[in-house]
């Protein structure tokens, strides 16, 4: 109750306020669906084994798309507990219409379709949809951690079109342990008490607008106010760690993780045999990697400390199948049979996950994959996957820092990253036209690197009539009939996969007279960039992601008796973000369209976004272009 | 007993064909196919039989499920077939669902023997959803390209939890070898069912049998069935069918009458009288409508404000309930109480539109409640009552000799317009006190839009004009919504966001709040870099950023029939000023399309007036459904259709010295 007059005395305003819907200043309705009134959080630490967490939260919701704010959902698991929800809801002017009953509390499974089994569960406490805007709701819940690894991350303002009016974190520490902390977009400092056996940290935030996120922006820890804060000594169930450094972060993974690694015998014996052919390291990890591929599957369970902590190798000889952890646990068992070194690297995956804070230790992973120094010529094993070709991380794992799990400790590295000339989309196009403007195409597509894994994706996980449909779908040409395809790959270590197409496609070009108009960029154009309708305020973000490479040639045999007009002029473009070159000439006796299109990674200002768009514009311009085919004569200029 | 009805295509071939269902866990190594396996798909089903018996306790009666299913992986990807989950049900009185048995097994070839691997009931994992639903999962070990899985289990469902049989599927996402269904139905309960979708069976037999319900009672008289389809294909996905599962081969089930001293009794008979009957006496249905006491005093304050205009009297009540009460989103057959309803201020569609009824009736309207099953719960079948297959119920009244539908959950149609997702071509109206009648759904409204645009070129590739969307019946609602829901200066900012070659340089709205009227978008645009230059030429694309631009039927075949909703109406009337400069070299030739049995038309034609060119298009398709039959001609319109309006105009600088 100490903590909760503390934050009162803070905000000296009526608090009755707090429910009020008039009450809200002007500046918080903009854009707004919902308002957090209040969010106040008090974490106290009882010992590094042991914590209790109380989160306070009035919402006043504005509209109906803010109906969804108007609930509270808790997450637990075996190592905490939700020891109590309280919730009330309010009217217009604030005054009390209802107390949550026990009844409006669920206790849900969490487990997400990634998961086999978990053992997270959720409490999800809500009212019921309310006629009349705006209203306020109040949620408080008490629950007690023990499993300290975690210490909370406080995003107050963690969704588009809500904004906060005030909210607080409380962090008591007990004198003697260390509180990490790392803040962004506050624009007040933390404020520090020593007491006698404790220390209070409390940081504050007022009156903070709603803020929308504009395409193609920063990721959202860059924008909206955000604290991450991390233990150094904490226990889970048997285990105690500190990680003031990510060698120490790294030291207690190992420490989780180590002699799990036993095999039975005749697997080794297995292994040997299989490798026994391969006269260097590099063939013999090949023959392990496409063992553990062919012959385990990944399934993920995960419960209480299991969640960090791998399953013996033995048991994933046995049943064939594991987590990321227990695969790559496996993986490197085998491997260090045969003599091959390899360490665990923890990452932080995903094709739309930011980098880790590099400067902030921390357990900010959600994967662990397998390294390989393999003297210098490093390579880390996706052992999840049955169909990633040797040393591919791509856009789940490639381009940023991890952290490698070394007997003495943790070190931080990265893997590839993966430039323009890498992921390339390589069309090579042979149409055959008519008089009437109908055309054959046959389209043989390479694809490498980052551009290469929808199509692997497809040729190895989808049905061919699923793969039908895709292509029917992502081929943008008004009328065609897909006769024939084929998917090939080549599991290099920069992937490649081949596509080949035949179509026939009518209309294409428009008779006119004695000529023929005829658009030439068939398959690959890039469309205009989303708009600014408001002057832009966040930078703009080409991530990881937007380094490639596009390259088409579409050679065209013109109808009998048919020339160009008139030479297209080559179309040129150069910007901060990329180039563009396109342009057309006869070779022999048959048009040659060719296209180029480069674009580079990159952060830019909020006024450089104008820029994009009309870069993106002028291309989207040249990808329209036509030839016009004159019959008979012979081009005069 | 069991009452069938079957779809006119069956043909029931040879009594008893040899079935591939082998005993339980037993494969050898004559089972694994030599040549190499189709991978085109990533699993194939061998087979799959499921039996359903009966049984009693001092509770009632009890479903016993057991079933038998061998699947062959054919790709990696397919390992996760090998991942296994089933869903059980419980009342909130604790009675359960329950797995009583469980076997897995993997079976792999290995230098040519069978290696297998088994993993048994204590390996089943549980997760506990919430109160009402657990669902078992288990992991086979060893799965791998190559592999044959087997699953047998038996699940006991009591009555009081559910007392139909789950629907069978005979066809899936990956093709199917066999599948078998046993059902076998002691003399006290009688089953309704259901053989949906456009396979054959490939097995249809039935014969007297003997049950032995439990150890305390004599051997019953009983009728055994079966079935099985051969060589079911994977199920195919195709564009525009609303509930794809409406089109699988299935069996469904429902229970028609139970007798006898041990079971509860249930009467819901066979035929669609009697099924109205039914739910004229159930307390959520007909029930409801006879509680309308409470409603009185809200009735007379409508009638003193309109004495004398029943069509008033009607409106007033169906903005009442419009506007006073907020729909939850939920779609729903019937109601616990209506009166609880008014008071809360809000609740799902059966709530609502049972409460308009209710309210129309203590006006004198005469208000019926039509039953209907919404698009993606599958269309429901005229042939067989089936209660499972309703799950919506709107108003039909008649007044001033107009008969109209009502549904009040939906703030953005007009009266007499149901919401889209009601339009599932029939629906069932129940009369108090005449005979229920089929009706039809079909909507008068359309989807109907009208651009007019007036442009001028500039010699620069940009077009300035004006550009008025009127938007009405069906194609109002997402402006309709969007405005109301957003406000106006947020939806016209999404607007051009999807408009990338528009800027808006003003937008006015007209009659969002007016769901009888038409609503319309009048923009004031520059369309920038609109046009390409070649040299001394311009190509420009008639309707400048609007006209069809794909086909949405790409595939040459088609199985199912292509489900709209509702007809479509979109014409454009563009005048486009042409630059100083130029003269016209190539205008599209007019094109005058039709389908057959009035199914569609397109017309298109440019004409030319000096300096301006005047574009109209018109492409109407009225039909809210097409039968597959006419697929080809369908997709052949839009080929053509699109193509005239992908067809540009060729513009040529006028040479100096010549005049215009």
């Amino acid at each position: 109750m100490r903590k909760y007059l503390l934050l009162l005395l803070s905000f000296p305003a009526l608090a009755q306020d707090e429910y009020r819907a008039a009450a809200i200043p002007e500046s918080l309705r903009a854009n707004a669906h919902a308002v957090v009134r209040r969010h106040e959080t008090a974490f106290v630490v009882k010992s590094p084994g042991e914590a209790t967490q109380r989160v306070r939260t009035v919402v006043t919701v504005l509209d109906a798309q803010g109906d969804d704010e108007a609930r509270l959902i808790v997450g637990y698991d075996k190592l905490s507990k939700i020891n109590d929800i309280w919730g009330a809801l309010y009217d217009a002017s604030g005054n009390q219409l209802k107390k949550l009953k026990k009844a409006d509390i669920d206790d849900q499974s969490a487990t997400d379709d990634g998961s086999f089994l978990t053992d997270r569960r959720l409490k999800h406490a809500s009212f019921p949809r309310q006629p009349n805007y705006p209203y306020t709701v109040e949620f408080v819940y008490e629950a007690t951690e023990r499993n300290l690894m975690f210490y909370p991350t406080w995003v107050p303002q963690s969704k588009e079109n809500r904004s906060v009016e005030q909210a607080s974190l409380t962090i008591t520490m007990p004198k003697g342990q260390a509180l990490r902390y790392k803040a962004f977009n506050l624009n007040k400092p933390v404020e520090r008490q020593d007491e006698a056996n404790q220390t209070v940290y409390v940081w504050t935030l007022t009156n903070q607008p709603a803020i929308e996120l504009e395409s193609m922006a920063p990721p959202a820890r860059e924008l909206v106010p955000i604290l991450y804060t991390a233990p150094t000594a904490f226990e889970v169930q048997d285990y105690t760690g500190t990680i003031t450094n990510w060698k120490e972060l790294g030291r207690f993974y190992h420490v989780l993780n180590r002699d799990r690694d036993a095999l039975p015998a005749e697997l080794k014996t297995q292994i040997v045999q299989l490798t026994a052919g391969e006269a260097t390291a590099m063939g013999k990890i090949r023959k392990v990697y496409e063992f553990v591929q062919q012959n385990t599957r990944y399934v993920s369970v995960q419960l209480g400390i299991g969640g960090w902590q791998t399953i013996a190798a033995e048991k994933v000889a046995a049943t064939k199948y594991g987590d990321c952890k227990a695969l790559t646990n496996y993986t490197k068992a085998l491997l260090n049979v045969v003599g091959i070194p390899a360490v665990e690297a923890l990452v932080r995956a995903g094709d739309d996950e930011a980098d880790i804070l590099t400067d902030f230790p921390s357990f900010q992973f959600n994967h662990v994959i397998l390294c390989v120094p393999n003297k210098g010529d490093t390579l880390y094993l996706e052992c999840t996957s049955q169909t990633n070709p040797l040393g591919y991380n791509g856009t789940f794992t490639g381009n940023r820092h991890v952290l490698l799990v070394t007997p003495d400790g943790g070190r931080l590295t990265q893997t590839p990253h993966y430039s323009p000339a890498d992921n390339r989309q390589m069309r090579r196009i042979d149409v055959i036209l008519t008089e009437q403007g109908d055309a054959t195409a046959q389209a043989v597509n390479r694809y490498t690197g980052i551009q290469s894994e929808t199509r692997t994706g497809l040729l190895n996980n989808r049905s061919q009539a699923e793969q039908r449909t895709w292509l029917l779908e992502q081929v943008r040409i008004p009328n065609f009939e897909l006769k024939k395809f084929s998917f090939s790959e080549q599991k290099t270590q920069i992937p490649v996969v081949t596509e080949t197409l035949t179509l026939a496609v009518r209309k294409w070009a428009t008779p006119s007279g004695s000529r023929l108009f005829v658009p030439l960029n068939l398959m690959s154009t890039l469309g205009p960039a989303t708009p600014a309708t408001s002057p832009r305020q966040q930078p703009l973000d080409l991530d990881a992601n937007w380094n490639w490479q596009d390259t088409d040639t579409v050679s065209y045999q013109l109808p009998q008796g048919y020339r160009p007009e008139a030479p297209i002029s080559p179309m040129t473009l150069t910007s901060a973000f990329g180039d563009y070159t396109a342009g057309a000439q006869m070779v022999g006796d048959r048009l040659v369209y060719t296209r180029r299109v480069t674009i580079r990674r990159g952060r830019h200002t909020a006024t450089a976004y104008a820029e994009w768009v009309d870069f993106r514009k002028k291309i989207a311009k040249f990808d329209k272009v036509q030839l016009v085919l004159v019959k008979g004569e012979v081009a005069t200029k | 007993m069991l009452v069938i009805c079957l779809t006119s295509r069956l043909v029931a071939q040879s009594p008893t064909s040899d079935s591939p269902v082998k005993p339980v866990g037993v494969v050898v190594a004559s089972d694994f196919p030599m040549a190499p396996a189709d991978t085109s798909v990533d699993a194939e089903v061998l087979f799959d039989a499921g039996e359903v018996r009966f049984e009693t306790d001092l509770l009632g009666f009890q479903m016993v499920f057991t079933r038998h299913r061998r699947m062959r992986i054919l790709k990696a990807s397919g390992t996760g077939h090998g991942n296994w989950q089933l869903t059980l049900k419980a009342t909130t009185g604790s009675t359960n669902e329950t797995l009583e048995t469980m076997q897995g097994f993997t079976h792999n070839l290995v230098n040519g023997a069978v290696e297998t691997e088994t993993v048994r009931l204590d390996d089943v994992l549980t997760d506990t959803f919430n109160d009402k639903f657990t669902t078992k999962k288990l992991s086979l070990p060893a799965v791998r390209a190559g592999s044959i899985i087997e699953f047998a289990y038996k699940v006991r469902t009591p009555f009081l939890v559910s007392y139909n049989p789950r629907p069978w599927l005979f066809q899936e996402g990956i093709p199917v070898r066999w599948s078998e269904y046993r059902l076998t139905i002691p003399g006290h309960l009688r089953y309704k069912s259901l053989f949906s979708g456009r396979l054959r069976f490939a097995v249809e037999e039935n014969r007297p049998a003997t049950v032995q319900l439990s150890l305390k009672e004599p051997p019953a008289s009983a009728i055994a069935y079966r079935f099985a389809v051969a060589n079911a294909p994977a199920f195919p996905v195709e564009p525009f069918v609303p509930a794809p599962l409406e089109h699988v081969s299935r069996l469904e089930f429902e229970l028609a009458s139970v007798n006898g001293p041990t079971g509860v009794l249930k009467d819901f008979s066979i035929t669609w009288g009697a099924l109205d009957k039914s739910l004229l006496e159930f307390p959520w249905f007909g029930g409801q409508l006879r509680k309308t006491a409470f409603l009185r005093d809200l009735a007379a304050s409508i009638r003193s404000k309109h004495p004398i205009d029943e069509l008033a009297r009607l409106t007033a009540a169906y903005e009442y309930v419009r506007t006073t009460i907020k729909w939850n989103g939920r779609d729903a057959l019937g109601s616990e109480n209506i009166k609880q309803v008014l008071d809360n201020r809000q609740g799902d569609a059966a709530d609502i539109n049972l409460l308009l009824i209710g309210l129309l009736r203590e006006l004198d309207i005469a208000a019926d409640p039509v039953v209907l099953s919404t698009r993606s719960h599958g269309k429901l079948a005229e042939k067989e009552a089936m209660l499972q297959h309703l799950n919506y119920v709107v108003a039909q009244v008649t007044v001033q000799n107009k008969t109209l539908f009502l549904d009040a959950t939906d703030p953005y149609v007009a009266p007499g317009m149901l919401p889209f997702r009601c339009l599932n071509q029939v629906g069932r109206s129940i009369p108090a006190k005449q005979p229920g009648q089929f009706v039809s759904l079909r909507p008068n409204a359309l989807n109907e839009e009208h651009l007019t645009g007036t442009f001028t070129l500039d010699g620069d590739g940009n077009a300035k004009g004006h550009l008025i969307h009127r938007a009405s019946g069906y194609a109002g609602w997402p402006i309709r919504s969007g405005v109301l829901r957003d406000g106006k200066p947020k939806f016209i900012s999404t607007l051009a966001t999807g408009h990338p070659a528009w800027q808006l340089l003003q937008t006015d709205i007209l009659n969002a709040d007016h769901p009888d009227s038409v609503v319309v978008l009048n923009h004031t645009i520059l369309c920038r870099d609109i046009y390409s230059e070649q040299g001394d030429r311009l190509f420009l694309q008639p309707l400048l950023t609007e006209g069809l631009t794909i086909n949405p039927f790409r595939e040459t075949k088609r199985r199912y029939p292509i489900d709209f909703g509702v007809g479509s109406k979109q014409e454009y009337a563009f005048t486009i000023t042409l630059p100083t400069g130029y003269v016209v070299e190539h205008i599209p030739e007019p094109l005058s399309l039709t389908l057959p049995d009035e199914g569609g038309r397109f017309d298109y034609q440019i004409s030319q007036a000096n300096n301006t060119l005047i574009i109209k298009s018109l492409l109407s398709l009225p039909k809210p459904i097409y039968p597959r039959e006419e697929y080809l001609e369908l997709r052949d319109f839009f080929v053509q259709a699109i193509a005239k309006h992908a067809e540009r105009i060729v513009l040529k600088r006028a040479e100096l010295t010549k005049k215009k």
